[in-house]
Order: C-alpha cells, then sequence, then structure tokens
C-alpha cells in the first residue's frame, strides 16, 4: 500500500502553491490586464501614420480662387546616414542658400530626423535632387499660395510653415480649413518591419471646407490700385477704403495700405499685417454728424427745414465750440438744418446734440452700433471707444456731436452709414457668403441678417437727401458723377496720438463717404485718407480717390444712371 | 479491408478538395495582385494629375492677375482708361447720359 509521506505531502503542498501562483498569474495577465496588453501588442506590430488633408480654398465671389494649396518638396536628412558632413553642408548650402555652419550644426549629431529646407521652389529641388547625396531625403508638403499677391492680404491673412492660420480669414476660419486629418495603420512584425498584407486604413481624411467671400476682385483691385495712388499723391501714411452693398451688407473689397503679400508676409512689418479696417480705430470727424442729425430728425425735434440761429463759436462748460472755416462779412447767423450738415457746421451740430440731450444722443450711437462689434467675420476686431454716458463731462455731448472724443473703426462707420441708405434697418457687414465642409459636403451659408430698424425710412430719406444735397451743393461736390445721384459727407478729423491722449500736431484722418443711388442705394464706399500732407480734407484728398472707384464700381456693376445730364455727349 | 478502402477513398476526397480550394484561393489570389498595382499606379497617376492641375491654375492665375493685365495694357498695348462712358437710353424717347471716368 502506498503512503504518503509527510515530505511528498510537503512536495505536493509546496506544487500546488506554486501552480496556483500560476494560476493566479494567468489570470491575472490574460483577464485582469487584458485590454493592457492587448494594446501593448497591438502597439507593437501597428505603426500608426498621420495623413494631412488638403486645406481649403478661398474664392472670390464670382469663384476665383483667391488662396489653394500647392504640393511641394521639403528636404530632411537623416544625420547618421550622413557619411562626411562637412561636404554634405557645403553641397546643400551651395543650392538652398543656408549657410554652410548652419547646415553642419544640424547635421551633426546621431539624431534620426532633421529637417534641412522646407517647401523648396522647383528648381531648388531638381537641384538638391541631383546631388544625390546620402541621408538627403525629400517629403512632399503642401504650400500655400496666394495667386493675386498683395491682392486682399489684409482680408485673408497668412499661414505658418505648417499651414496654421495665422491671421484674417486663415486665422479665424482655421477649423473649417484645415479638415481632418486621417490615419493609417500598418501592421508589422515585433522587429517594426511592415508586413505586405498587413494595410489597413482606419480612417480617411478629410480636406478642409472651401470658403466663398462675398469680395469682388475687380473691385478690390481698383480699391488697392487708386488708395496706393491717392496716398503716394498726398503724401499719406496710409489709408483705408470699404465698398459694401447696404441692402445685403456684403463687403465687396476692403483696402488697406500699405498692404503686404501674403505669399511673403515674413518680409513686411507687424503694423502692415493688421487689417486697420477692423483692428484700428479713428475719430470720424465730420461724418459723425449724420448720427447726430438722424437723432433729432427721428425724435421730431426738427425738420430738415427748421431755422436755427448758428453762431460761429459756443462756450459750453468752459471750452468754446468753433467752426472749422471761417465766415465771411455780412454772412447771417441763420441756417436751417439741412445747411448745418451741407456746410458742415460744428457749432451748428453741437447745437441739434443739445436739443437731444446726452442720454437720447448716446442711445443713437450704441443703436448704430458704435462701441460694439459689427461681427464681421475677421479676426481682433476692435469695438470702439465711446465712453459711457454716465461719464460724459458738459462739453462732451457737443464734441462728439461732431466726431471729436470719440473713436471709430472704418467697418462701424460705413455700417452705420449703410443703416440710413438702407431706410434705417441696419444690416449685420458680411465678408463670407458661404462654407463648403467637404467633411459631409454640407454647404453653409451665411444669411443677410437684419440688426433691426434704427431709426424710421421717413428719416433715413431726410438725411439721405441732406447728403444728396451735400454733393450737390456744399462741401462735397467734388464728388458728383454725371448722370448719377450722389449722397454723402466729408471728414477732416485730427489724429489721436498713440496711446490715445491728445493729438498729433499737423496731423489728420481725411474721409468721405457716400453711396448711390441715392434713392435705392446700391453701394456704399467709405475712403480713409491717413495723415496727408498735402491738403488735409476730406474733399480734397478722400474724395478724388472716391470719386475714381465710383465710376469704376458703377461700370463693373452696370448700375444704370438716374440723372439725366445738361451736356449730351454724342 | 472494405473499411480500409473506404477510409483511403475519403481521406482521398478531402485532400483533393484542401489542394483544389488552395488553388482556386491562389488563383483568385494571384488575380488581384496586378489589380492591386494597376490601382496603385493609377492612383499615383491621379495624385500627379491633381498636382500638375494644382500647378497649371497657379499659372493661369498669375498670369491673369488684374495688376499684370493693366501694366500691360497701359505700358506695352499703350492704351488707356476712358476719358468718359457714354449711356444710351433705349426705352420711350432717346436719351444720353454720360459721366466720366478716372
Amino acid at each position: 500500500m502506498f503512503s504518503i509521506t509527510p515530505r511528498l505531502r510537503g512536495l505536493q503542498l509546496a506544487l500546488f502553491f506554486f501552480v496556483g501562483i500560476l494560476i493566479f498569474r494567468l489570470i491575472y495577465l490574460q483577464v485582469i490586464q487584458h485590454d493592457f496588453y492587448v494594446n501593448k501588442s497591438q502597439n507593437q506590430v501597428n505603426k500608426v501614420f498621420t495623413i494631412y488633408p488638403n486645406r481649403g480654398e478661398i474664392y472670390d465671389r464670382d469663384g476665383v480662387p483667391l488662396a489653394f494649396s500647392k504640393p511641394v518638396f521639403s528636404a530632411y536628412a537623416i544625420p547618421t546616414q550622413v557619411q562626411n558632413k562637412r561636404l554634405f553642408a557645403q553641397q546643400v548650402s551651395a543650392v538652398t542658400g543656408v549657410s554652410p555652419e548652419h547646415v553642419y550644426r544640424l547635421v551633426n549629431n546621431n539624431g534620426a530626423f532633421i529637417w534641412v529646407k522646407r517647401k523648396l521652389d522647383q528648381s531648388t529641388y531638381d537641384r538638391l535632387v541631383a546631388l544625390k547625396l546620402d541621408g538627403l531625403n525629400f517629403v512632399q508638403e503642401d504650400l500655400r499660395v496666394y495667386p493675386q499677391n498683395e491682392l486682399l492680404s489684409h482680408v485673408l491673412g497668412f499661414v505658418g510653415i505648417d499651414n496654421q492660420g495665422l491671421g484674417g480669414l486663415e486665422y479665424k476660419f482655421d477649423h473649417v480649413l484645415q479638415g481632418t486629418p486621417g490615419r493609417i495603420m500598418l501592421e508589422g512584425d515585433p522587429r517594426g518591419y511592415r508586413l505586405a498584407s498587413g494595410r489597413k486604413t482606419t480612417r480617411d481624411p478629410f480636406d478642409g471646407g472651401n470658403i466663398t467671400t462675398t469680395i469682388d476682385t475687380y473691385l478690390q483691385y481698383i480699391c488697392q490700385k487708386y488708395l496706393k495712388e491717392g496716398v503716394i499723391e498726398n503724401g499719406a501714411d496710409g489709408g483705408q477704403i470699404i465698398i459694401m452693398n447696404p441692402k445685403t451688407g456684403d463687403i465687396l473689397a476692403m483696402a488697406d495700405y500699405p498692404a503686404f503679400d501674403s505669399n511673403n508676409w515674413r518680409e513686411s512689418s507687424d503694423t502692415y499685417r493688421k487689417n486697420s479696417n477692423v483692428t484700428d480705430v479713428y475719430e470720424p470727424g465730420s461724418v459723425f454728424k449724420l448720427v447726430t442729425l438722424a437723432g433729432v430728425l427721428e425724435e421730431n425735434l426738427v425738420t430738415t427745414h427748421s431755422i436755427l440761429s448758428v453762431p460761429q463759436t459756443l462756450m459750453i462748460g468752459g471750452r468754446t465750440i468753433r467752426e472749422a472755416h471761417g465766415r465771411s462779412a455780412g454772412e447771417t447767423d441763420r441756417r436751417t438744418v439741412g445747411e448745418i450738415i451741407e456746410k458742415s457746421l460744428n457749432v451748428g451740430t453741437s447745437l441739434l446734440a443739445m436739443k437731444l440731450g446726452q442720454k437720447k444722443f448716446y442711445s443713437y450711437i450704441t443703436r448704430f452700433g458704435f462701441g460694439n462689434r459689427t461681427g464681421l467675420e475677421l479676426p481682433a476686431e476692435s469695438r470702439g471707444i465711446i465712453n459711457d454716458v454716465k461719464h460724459w463731462s458738459e462739453p462732451d455731448i457737443a464734441m462728439i456731436s461732431f466726431g471729436q472724443g470719440v473713436a471709430v473703426t472704418p467697418i462701424q462707420m460705413i455700417s452705420a452709414v449703410a443703416t440710413i441708405a438702407n431706410h434705417g434697418e441696419r444690416i449685420k457687414p458680411r465678408i463670407v457668403w458661404q462654407i463648403v465642409h467637404k467633411k459631409d459636403l454640407s454647404v453653409h451659408a451665411v444669411p443677410i441678417t437684419s440688426e433691426g430698424q434704427v431709426i424710421s425710412a421717413k428719416t433715413a430719406k431726410e438725411v439721405t437727401s441732406v447728403l444728396y444735397d451735400t454733393v450737390r451743393k456744399g462741401t462735397a461736390t467734388g464728388a458728383q458723377i454725371p448722370g448719377y445721384s450722389i449722397g454723402g459727407k466729408t471728414g477732416t478729423a485730427q489724429k489721436v496720438r498713440q496711446g490715445g491722449f491728445g493729438y498729433e500736431p499737423g496731423k489728420y484722418i481725411a474721409s468721405f463717404i457716400g453711396f448711390f443711388p441715392v434713392n435705392d442705394p446700391e453701394i456704399i464706399i467709405l475712403v480713409i485718407v491717413d495723415s496727408p500732407s498735402k491738403s488735409i480734407y476730406g474733399s480734397t484728398v478722400a474724395i478724388p480717390i472716391f470719386r475714381k472707384i465710383a465710376a469704376l464700381t458703377i461700370d463693373h456693376l452696370n448700375i444704370y444712371p438716374d440723372e439725366p445730364t445738361a451736356n449730351l455727349v454724342m | 479491408m472494405k473499411r480500409q478502402k473506404i477510409r483511403f477513398r475519403f481521406y482521398m476526397i478531402l485532400y483533393s478538395l484542401i489542394a483544389i480550394i488552395a488553388v482556386a484561393g491562389l488563383a483568385i489570389n494571384i488575380q488581384t495582385i496586378p489589380i492591386n498595382e494597376n490601382i496603385q499606379k493609377l492612383s499615383g497617376q491621379v495624385k500627379k494629375l491633381r498636382d500638375e492641375n494644382q500647378e497649371l491654375k497657379l499659372k493661369v492665375l498669375s498670369a491673369t492677375r488684374l495688376e499684370l493685365v493693366d501694366q500691360m495694357a497701359t505700358d506695352q498695348l499703350h492704351m488707356s482708361p476712358p476719358k468718359q462712358v457714354i449711356y444710351i437710353q433705349q426705352k420711350d424717347k432717346p436719351n444720353v447720359f454720360h459721366h466720366a471716368a478716372p
């Protein structure tokens, strides 16, 4: 009979214990830690590669491409494969223009990968390939190109080396344009060698969406051309022009001078790359008188034919308000409200604002959109500067009534006057017309958005009539174009110092805003010239630029004449 | 003896079936190789053509840039903008409008 000795029993127990530990360990590894080890195993055999999508394109309103991407090659090196690093640096440097010391510093290590030069032009690429250097390789990337060079650069913006949006629409809509990267998972053996049969795509890339803007390339071109000419002719520092459709809020052109080339944006100064039409503020001067006029007419405090006694100076809160121009001998103080605006009288406008009172005047200023962003689809839009009415001193109402002590952006200004042109209804400006998402092939159209009725259609018509007279017989006669009814207002304001305290001596902002045809305006144009040195007035500096652009806009858009002309031309 | 014969036949049929399936599978697989290669080749060509198309698009757009056209019209062809534009109304009675061009 076989009997278990205590020694055997001990051995049996030890074996049981050992097997128990093994079973426990197996359960731990295969059941409890199952997911962890499955992932770890897959990570060893699967190599994941990202597929970068193509960046979306930007078009003008007629489908002309303004920004798109083209494939180019970038050169990289694997330092461990480079035999003679000095010679390599010299040869690469001779072709790329990068200093040999820099190339040598890059390759003189045991790293796995270094960029030699990214986004090569075709000839550089061909010459580098011809060198047949060990360790020098190439990879295809996308280069963002702007075929129109400087045209619309402030609106389009620019991209960084990895095609990330850094300015303008490229920045604002980076999430749309960028697209969704895809992923390819390649199955390989644990040593990292790819298995011939093991390829599988886990996620397709989706190219970035395309953006169609409201911009008309031709109008943009003439704006940039004549703005540049005007700035140079007047010895000015810069300028801005916006063309807008007051009925839809569509921005047809938005120019800012000095301009830059989005293809080579690094070569231009930071100050030139911002879009002053939305980021910068200026004191609007007399153009702001329209807000004052609209307020008093809407409140039925006066009519355009009401007569006021307008002295040459006005004392208010210890401050003297003066007219910009002196009066001729024997000229009467009696002026109609219409004449006050036509002749751009500061004292008269102050009297109108005082009739309105601080709170109501402030309410009209905000209703016209000043002090708030317009919501245009461009980055870094400023709110402008308008002090809360609670902080107004006594003379503020007079100063603000003719556009001093208030700072606005060009887009706010044109949006406000477009409200008058659009029968009192404020339309949100838009520069993006539609976005086509390639992921789900959906089209997102940006709607025409009404911001509400600011003033009645009747008041808007009265203000328009005053603006028409301003061009017909007031301070803006130079803006007349035979055959067309044009309404408009000039502005000449001192330039505020950087930091906002005081004015720069001898520096002015000359501006003009005009729309046509007066009865049913289709186009509104704002021209601003910064610090002209030959003449300082809106009428002599901004109007000639306006007139050139307006005439070509009429031709381009086939706007039919609405006024007969005296001289027939056959 | 008879059972052995039956078993032999069974295994023969089984092995034959396996062989036929294996050969058929191999044949299908061999057929897919050139198709896959063709797909790869065509994909490459499509990409190349797309790239070429982008390059040509850029060339066309650069050549038709308004700035360039304007420059060619004025400098090489010696053209000048019109002094005035005339509009002729063709409705009830003839009337002519004109405006000065820049």
